[in-house]
């Protein structure tokens, strides 16, 4: 048993630096796809297939360890695995799929907010292909343009800063007007 | 029931296919033990490359690759699912190294943490260099379908039967290889006098 031990412990060392090397080489380019490899590792591929994918992976180091691995974790249970730390992968995990919801979403709602722009610039091409109303497809680009430039949110945002600033400004004249200019010195002293 | 469980599977992966939130849900919360336990092996073959975060990135990426994957509905035998979900993660893992490490980073990561080394004890560090070039030498001389027979038992840690199925041969045959290749290894190694 202990001649096992020493042996074995040996021979995975050995086994692990040659493995390290070649599992991160890439696959043939023929390797099988996801579903045939899993066929395959449960057992239930065609023998002929099953013939085809054994040879494959004979020759094919990426496979191969992919499918003794698999083999492996399959045949094992559940019972070393961190329970807190798996629930809060999961909540995670669980959270992938409504992400991509939320990024079609974004894209709908980036249309919406850029409509305008969108027929500004239909209205633009359409002065080019109809040239007889070229200055009134022109102008109609130009009004969507404004309403397009008026209506976003980075637009109104920098009009409120110019407002505030402006408010502002017009205060500070007033104050400076209200105090006499020898108070004025004073309070910079 | 297992029938009936195994249609449940299916039903839920076709749906994932579909984009169904819900039953997004239910397959990570089915094959979450699963799947870490996949990476978390991966992650045993070579500590100093996976950390416990990277177990955490990798099974994440593993999930969203399920996702994005367009093959999810190409579902031919609803038993294939595990191995299917096992299949990507380990792959998923191994794309993960290949990015982390270069590969002569990995080599000498992966030897440093194979190697016995014992800095008080020189002397014992010098014989098991010694004794494991020996079992390298003789591995190397082994043809190829013996090497990988002994790999699938002593590094991947698989059984006999498990072994035989990969290997489209018999399991008496696997079993008979493994016990010459031992005691072969065993004889070779005492005559150049190695305590074994």
């Amino acid at each position: 048993m202990k001649f096992d031990n020493v042996l074995d412990s040996n021979i995975e060392n050995c086994l692990k630096q040659e493995i390290s090397l070649r599992n991160v080489s890439c696959g043939s380019g023929q390797c099988p796809g996801d579903w045939e490899l899993a066929d395959y590792i449960s057992g239930v591929s065609g023998q002929e297939r099953k013939q085809q994918i054994s040879a494959h992976i004979m020759s094919c180091d990426r496979c191969f360890d992919i499918a003794a691995s698999s083999l492996k974790v399959l045949s094992e249970t559940d019972k070393d695995n961190d329970k807190e730390l798996l629930d809060i992968l999961v909540k995670k995990a669980c959270a992938i799929s409504k992400k991509r919801s939320e990024a079609g979403g974004k894209f709908k709602k980036s249309f919406k907010r850029n409509k305008y722009l969108f027929i500004a610039g239909v209205f633009f091409i359409l002065s080019f292909i109809a040239k007889r109303y070229f200055l009134q497809f022109l102008c109609a680009a130009g009004i969507f343009g404004i309403k397009w430039t008026m209506d976003t949110g980075s637009t109104r945002a920098l009009i409120m800063i110019y407002d505030a600033w402006k408010t502002r400004k017009d205060d500070d004249s007033d104050r400076s007007r209200s105090i006499p200019r020898k108070d004025r010195n004073a309070s910079r002293l | 029931m297992q029938k009936e469980t195994l249609k449940d599977h299916e039903v839920i992966l076709r749906l994932c296919a579909e984009g169904d939130n819900h039953a997004w849900a239910r397959l990570v919360e089915l094959f979450a033990p699963l799947v870490y336990r996949a990476i978390r092996q991966k992650a045993m073959v070579c500590p100093a490359s996976i950390g416990s975060n990277d177990i955490e990135d990798i099974f994440q990426q593993t999930f969203t690759n399920i996702w994005r994957r367009k093959s999810l509905n190409k579902i031919t035998n609803a038993r294939s699912i595990p191995a299917y979900l096992t299949a990507i993660a380990q792959n998923t893992a191994l794309d993960f190294l290949r990015h982390k490490t270069s590969q002569r980073m990995l080599q000498k990561k992966c030897v440093n943490d194979s190697l016995f080394l014992d800095e008080k004890n020189p002397r014992k560090e010098s014989y098991d260099r010694q004794l494991q070039e020996a079992v390298g030498r003789l591995i190397g001389n082994l043809s190829e379908k013996e090497q990988q027979v002994i790999r699938l038992e002593i590094f991947y840690g698989l059984k006999h039967r498990e072994i035989a199925h990969m290997m489209d041969m018999p399991v008496n045959t696997i079993s008979t290889i493994i016990a010459r290749i031992k005691k072969a290894f065993r004889e070779k190694l005492e005559q150049e006098g190695y305590e074994v």
